[in-house]
């Protein structure tokens, strides 16, 4: 009896805590947002800006980097950020594909980052610094048509409209990056597909460990 | 017997609300103190912790990289517990062990709620315990080497990781 009811509370708890877990640790889930986290659509709050289309659409160039400007060189890092919650960019070497999450107070969220895997001797140390911003900003601002991300009050990056850059290097690198990521997700899935398949059609499923394999008539073998 | 089982039973469902709970605080910013730290980067903000922001660029400094099965020095990729070991190493001039499992031994265990940016996610990955090993980057996120075909990339803590997560192990950097 005893143990009836301790296994009745362990195997509520077991659902229950999967839930708890999820609710800490998965931004992208919808619906199940932690308790005080006021986290919208990405188009819809950003501080300082009036509609989504102003950050969203054009690309955005690099214009200060921790503190010290950017000078206008053609390889000037560019971010592109889309309606949706992606975003894309390039460092000076890489490009990169990521999302970007916006809430209340223009607090901002960079994730789920992958990059391209070019070495360059003069733009890696610049481009390092970027993503490190980007990912250590909590703050997006628009002002004065100026994108600046920041922490602790302080300014990390701060970006300038560029729509006379042109971005068709940078979309296509960013098709090919979200297909690699797509492969990779589709390889798990393509696994229970795949073990699905090798269970033959009619054959009873597995007996489940607490159940007792129940005896089953064996088929007639058939003459040759 | 019955009395031990359900106070331990409270005590994880205790711990597991506390961990929602401690969600909604800020962002971490900060790794222990007082430590040498190698190819240390001034951050651009004097608030921001030093330690936290040198390891993070280090960390990015391998965004890309391909994921290679028992890669250690880096040449042509690195796996999990060598991409870890190589942030380590250039931020704090700390040795880790060669893979996962050795690492967790050394690590002092934590709590979600604990977590600061720089110390470390440990999962089942590999149907192993402690099989995968990536570092946290606040806010759900951290980065890792992935697995083969793939790189080395931020990702959250989705319902994947989540399900697959062994335990937060933070290194002793003293």
């Amino acid at each position: 009896m005893m143990f009836k009811i301790l296994r009745i509370f362990m195997v509520s708890f077991l659902f229950m805590a999967p839930s708890q877990v999820w609710a800490v640790g998965d931004l992208d889930q919808a619906g199940e947002q932690p308790a005080g986290e006021d986290l919208i659509s990405p188009s819809t709050q950003v501080a300082g800006a009036t509609t989504s289309t102003c950050l969203t659409g054009k690309p955005w160039r690099l214009v200060e980097l921790a503190g010290e400007p950017v000078s206008e060189e053609q390889a000037a890092p560019y971010l592109l950020f889309k309606d949706g919650g992606d975003f894309m960019g390039f460092g000076g070497c890489n490009y990169f594909i990521g999302k970007y999450r916006t809430g209340e107070d223009g607090k901002v969220v960079i994730s789920s980052l992958r990059a391209t895997n070019q070495h360059c001797a003069d733009s890696s140390p610049r481009e390092t610094t970027l993503l490190t911003s980007l990912v250590m900003a909590s703050t997006m601002q628009l002002a004065d048509t100026q994108l600046a991300f920041a922490m602790n009050g302080g300014n990390l990056l701060k970006l300038d409209p560029a729509p006379e850059i042109a971005v068709d290097d940078l979309l296509q690198q960013g098709k090919l990056l979200k297909a690699k990521k797509k492969r990779g997700h589709k390889s798990r899935s393509k696994k229970k597909r795949l073990a699905k398949k090798s269970k033959l059609p009619g054959k009873p499923a597995a007996p489940k460990s607490y159940e007792k394999a129940r005896p089953t008539a064996k088929a007639p073998i058939k003459a040759h | 017997m019955l009395k031990k089982s359900l106070t331990a039973a409270f005590l994880t469902i205790a711990l597991s609300l506390t961990i929602s709970s401690a969600w909604a605080d800020d962002m971490p910013t900060a790794i222990s103190q007082g430590v040498d730290v190698a190819a240390a980067v001034a951050p651009p903000v004097p608030t921001i912790d030093q330690n936290a922001w040198s390891l993070v660029q280090n960390a990015m400094s391998w965004l890309g990289t391909p994921y290679r099965r028992g890669g250690k020095s880096g040449e042509n990729g690195l796996d999990c517990s060598g991409f870890v070991g190589a942030v380590y190493a250039k931020t704090f001039g700390l040795v880790l062990p060669p893979s996962a499992l050795l690492i967790s031994k050394i690590g002092q265990p934590i709590t979600f709620a604990e977590l600061k940016i720089g110390d470390l996610i440990f999962f089942n990955t590999l149907r192993r315990p402690f099989s995968h090993v990536g570092i946290y980057l606040g806010e759900g996120r951290f980065i890792h080497a992935s697995s083969t075909g793939s790189q080395i990339k931020v990702d959250t803590l989705d319902q994947y990781f989540t399900k697959r997560i062994n335990g937060f192990r933070r290194i002793d950097l003293g």
